[in-house]
């Protein structure tokens, strides 16, 4: 290809716009050059790297700020645009947050369709072959009214909104270590495309008051939270959660009174939510260690909250007492093989900066957030219970291998989504619900009791001796003496556990 | 350190493209053009004798134009070739070849036109400028209509907040029936928008304007810190003290017997240079300094060039 200089469209040039308004400014001002030939010329002047869109934007005079926000390059933002900045050829990336409403400029709704030729408006391919002055290669004509000035500052606040960050870490959880290690994380830090961003943001850095942020058409979605102070690791004389002994003959260890005493408060929230949302259906913990989907297959189906609370409870149980048989006590084939995935975790938090400072948090802000974790690791087990349950009557109908469309578990985040932030010298953590569980309502599964006991009379048959749990919460009124009961029989399931594997030794 | 190798033939002297010497007329149609642009003309004419200078001198301006906060104007400059059809459509592609965008037989007039427009505006944008200079050469092979295109690139940087100015340049004798052309009403609207301005682009009219560019010769130097142009030839001759404007008398004299002959009304750059480039490489140094007299010069002019095209122009 002979070489050519190709345009690029200075005097069209907007502060803050997208790189696909600098594509459209490219071919308005390249008219009847094809986007493949442009391709080709660009690739043969910057090389091979990147997309076109990263090329025209090498090519601007001003290009795109080193700080921009690397969470805004919202992927097909040209999808969602205003029909008055597109025919003066302006787009940019804020247009595809959700949490603006409106234009800040024109003051007029977001389109998903180009208002002059009623089509959608065109990716980066059509577009190059798209003439209308809306939304395509407009014709200098239609162009008169581009230099009218107009104001894009209100561009830059929303820019300058999101932009603003604050010192940066690393939240996790785990032992009272320095040598931390991190699980899955109950919590899911929301991006700047989330609903619940403007409201975290505006408390982190208030640069917009509330009444610009309406003039600005920015929705705000209100937030609560929580803060603390942060305690320096090397100031810590003890760990201050937990004590823990491991040694070769104990298989199980005296806890910390605090954490027993945030597992009930826990449990005894959920157990309330359970007969809240079953009319007082009976709830059982049992052991499903060692089940494979066949058993579920040929068993009658289970109730599907004593089974999540049982892996709840397991799961919450044996990392408060051992860590050397967590994998031997939850043990089940069934969630490998239904492709489950690894349960969400719920410890104590801390906090790491990015030059190396460890923190602890106070034990109130702690201990909340570690009840919290444990009511969302709940209700995310509860989810995939009832999408699991699915796929076994799946089962049990065709008689096949899963299903490929049952496969992939996408689980929603129950109430993950949080934003955090350290203001001064305290911590803040932001979320939209105190109790994640009382805005989720599950599927009404009729006949529920009489399901669950049967169940319950089929497990109870075909369990070995060494292997049976069956506790029944006490309801109404689930008392701290009660958990310690169901305790003291999870410790004994783990010893019992310990000595049939020494006895196989 | 070894000085690097320099080739002989590399000189400006060898080289008429390369060769730069300013002229009165140079630096006055310099400041016409300026006063031009500082006045808001959307164009003008200049206008010469073939190969008086005109085009190194524009080519030589272009890049020199200043707005009267002394920030650089961006200008471009084209050739109108000649062509057995001239229609608009090929005003546009030559527009965009000089520019080397990209041209296709496919291409639409309104695309070419465009294109152009918006090369021009991102010049004026990477300059920080809000005025553009086009400066059109050979404008004795235009047809009257053909200046259409450039009134539209002129309306539609307009829009663009872009102030054109667009410079024809011409060989008098050859313009004649064109500017006879544009007199008529059809065509006011070209006429009061680019030749409300001209001016005329002589070369060489007085001795001190050659004995002017002669001195450059004993100033200017190859490399830059090399010897100047008379020693580069005639090193030994410098040393003792010889210059080449020495001889500006005896030149203006012969020239001037050409003048009288054949009614010339300048000494164009072309044959000047000529004449001046063989009496240094070849003559002066074959010959000495010492015997330079008037048949020698004559004969340099003869191989100028400047007699037999005079003759062609008599006849």
């Amino acid at each position: 290809m002979k070489p050519f200089y190709v345009n690029v469209g200075h005097c069209f040039a907007r502060p803050y716009e997208s790189r696909y308004a600098m594509l459209r400014r490219c071919l308005v001002v390249n008219p009847g050059v094809p986007l493949s030939t442009i391709d080709a010329r660009l690739r043969a002047l910057l090389g091979i790297r990147g997309s076109i869109l990263s090329r025209v934007c090498a090519l601007q005079l001003s290009p795109a700020p080193a700080d921009w926000p690397r969470d805004l390059y919202v992927n097909q933002s040209y999808r969602r645009q205003c029909p008055q900045c597109a025919q003066q050829l302006y787009h940019t990336d804020i247009y595809a947050l959700p949490w603006l409403v409106r234009c800040p400029i024109h003051h007029c709704a977001f389109t998903e369709k180009c208002p002059v030729c009623h089509q959608p408006w065109p990716d980066r391919v059509a577009l190059a072959k798209r003439d209308c002055p809306g939304c395509g290669r407009a014709s200098i004509k239609y162009l008169t009214n581009l230099l009218q000035s107009t104001d894009y500052r209100p561009i830059g606040e929303i820019v300058d909104f999101i932009k603003r960050r604050g010192p940066e870490y690393s939240l996790g959880t785990g032992r009272g270590h320095p040598e931390f290690i991190n699980f899955d994380h109950w919590w899911r830090e929301i991006g700047v495309c989330d609903p619940l961003f403007p409201a975290c943001q505006a408390h982190r850095y208030p640069v917009l008051s509330s009444a610009r942020m309406a003039e600005l058409h920015i929705a705000y979605k209100p937030v609560r939270h929580r803060t603390t102070s942060l305690i320096p690791a090397d100031s810590a004389s003890e760990l201050p959660f937990r004590r823990w002994i491991d040694t070769d003959l104990a298989v199980y260890v005296i806890k910390s009174q605090w954490y027993l005493a945030a597992d009930f408060e826990a449990m005894k929230y959920i157990v309330s939510w359970i007969a809240r949302h079953t009319a007082s259906h009976p709830v059982y913990i049992h052991g499903f260690r060692n089940r494979d989907t066949n058993y579920f297959v040929k068993a009658p189906d289970c109730c599907p909250y004593c089974l999540a609370l049982s892996l709840w409870f397991f799961n919450a149980a044996v990392r408060q007492c051992i860590v050397r048989y967590a994998g031997d006590v939850n043990h089940y084939p069934f969630c490998q093989q239904g492709q489950m995935g690894d349960f969400l975790i719920a410890r104590e938090p801390h906090l790491m900066t990015y030059r190396g400072g460890i923190f602890y948090m106070a034990k109130n802000f702690a201990m909340w957030f570690y009840r919290r974790g444990l009511e969302i690791m709940f209700m995310d087990i509860l989810q995939r219970v009832f999408k699991w349950r699915k796929q076994i009557k799946m089962l049990r109908k065709h008689d096949s291998v899963l299903c490929e469309q049952q496969r992939c578990w996408t689980n929603d985040a129950p109430d993950e989504r949080c934003s955090s932030a350290i203001i001064g010298d305290r911590f803040y953590f932001f979320y939209e619900n105190e109790h994640p569980l009382d805005h989720y309502t599950p599927p009404t599964i009729p006949g529920i009791d009489s399901l669950c006991e049967a169940h319950r009379r089929h497990l109870s048959a075909i369990r070995r001796k060494f292997d049976i749990f069956d506790y029944e919460i006490p309801q109404p009124d689930f008392s701290y003496a009660a958990f310690l009961t169901l305790f003291q029989e999870f410790n004994a399931l783990v010893q019992r556990i310990s000595d049939h594997r020494c006895g196989w030794r | 350190m070894g000085q690097p190798h320099i080739d002989y033939y590399d000189h400006p002297v060898f080289h008429p493209n390369r060769l730069r010497l300013e002229t009165p007329a140079m630096k006055r149609i310099g400041e016409e053009v300026h006063r031009w642009l500082w006045t808001g003309a959307t164009g003008g004419a200049i206008i010469g004798a073939a190969r008086v200078g005109k085009t190194t001198a524009l080519r030589a301006l272009v890049s020199q134009l200043r707005t009267r906060g002394n920030e650089p104007i961006p200008s471009h400059y084209v050739t109108i070739p000649n062509r057995d059809q001239r229609t608009i459509l090929s005003i546009f592609r030559q527009l965009c070849l000089s520019a080397k965008l990209r041209v296709t037989p496919r291409d639409r007039a309104d695309h070419l036109a465009d294109r152009f427009v918006y090369y021009i505006a991102d010049r004026a944008v990477e300059a920080d400028c809000q005025y553009a200079v086009l400066v059109v050469d050979e404008m004795q092979r235009l047809w009257p209509a053909q200046f259409n295109p450039f009134a539209e690139l002129y309306d539609k940087l307009s829009l663009l907040d872009i102030n054109l100015t667009v410079l024809f340049v011409g060989n008098d004798q050859e313009c004649q029936h064109l500017f006879e052309q544009i007199e008529q009403p059809a065509y006011a609207h070209i006429r009061g928008r680019f030749f409300t301005h001209s001016t005329a682009f002589p070369g060489l009219t007085t001795k001190e304007q050659m004995k002017g560019c002669l001195a450059q010769y004993d100033h200017l130097r190859y490399p830059a810190d090399g010897p100047t142009y008379t020693a580069y030839f005639l090193p030994d001759a410098v040393q003792d003290g010889w210059r080449l404007t020495v001889l500006s008398g005896a030149m203006w004299r012969v020239f001037r017997e050409y003048q009288k002959n054949y009614h010339i009304t300048s000494w164009g750059m072309q044959y000047f240079t000529a004449a001046v480039n063989t009496l240094l490489i070849d003559f002066l140094p074959r010959y000495g300094v010492e015997d330079v007299d008037d048949e020698l010069l004559h004969e340099c002019i003869r191989i100028s060039g400047l007699v037999p095209d005079l003759v062609q122009r008599a006849g």
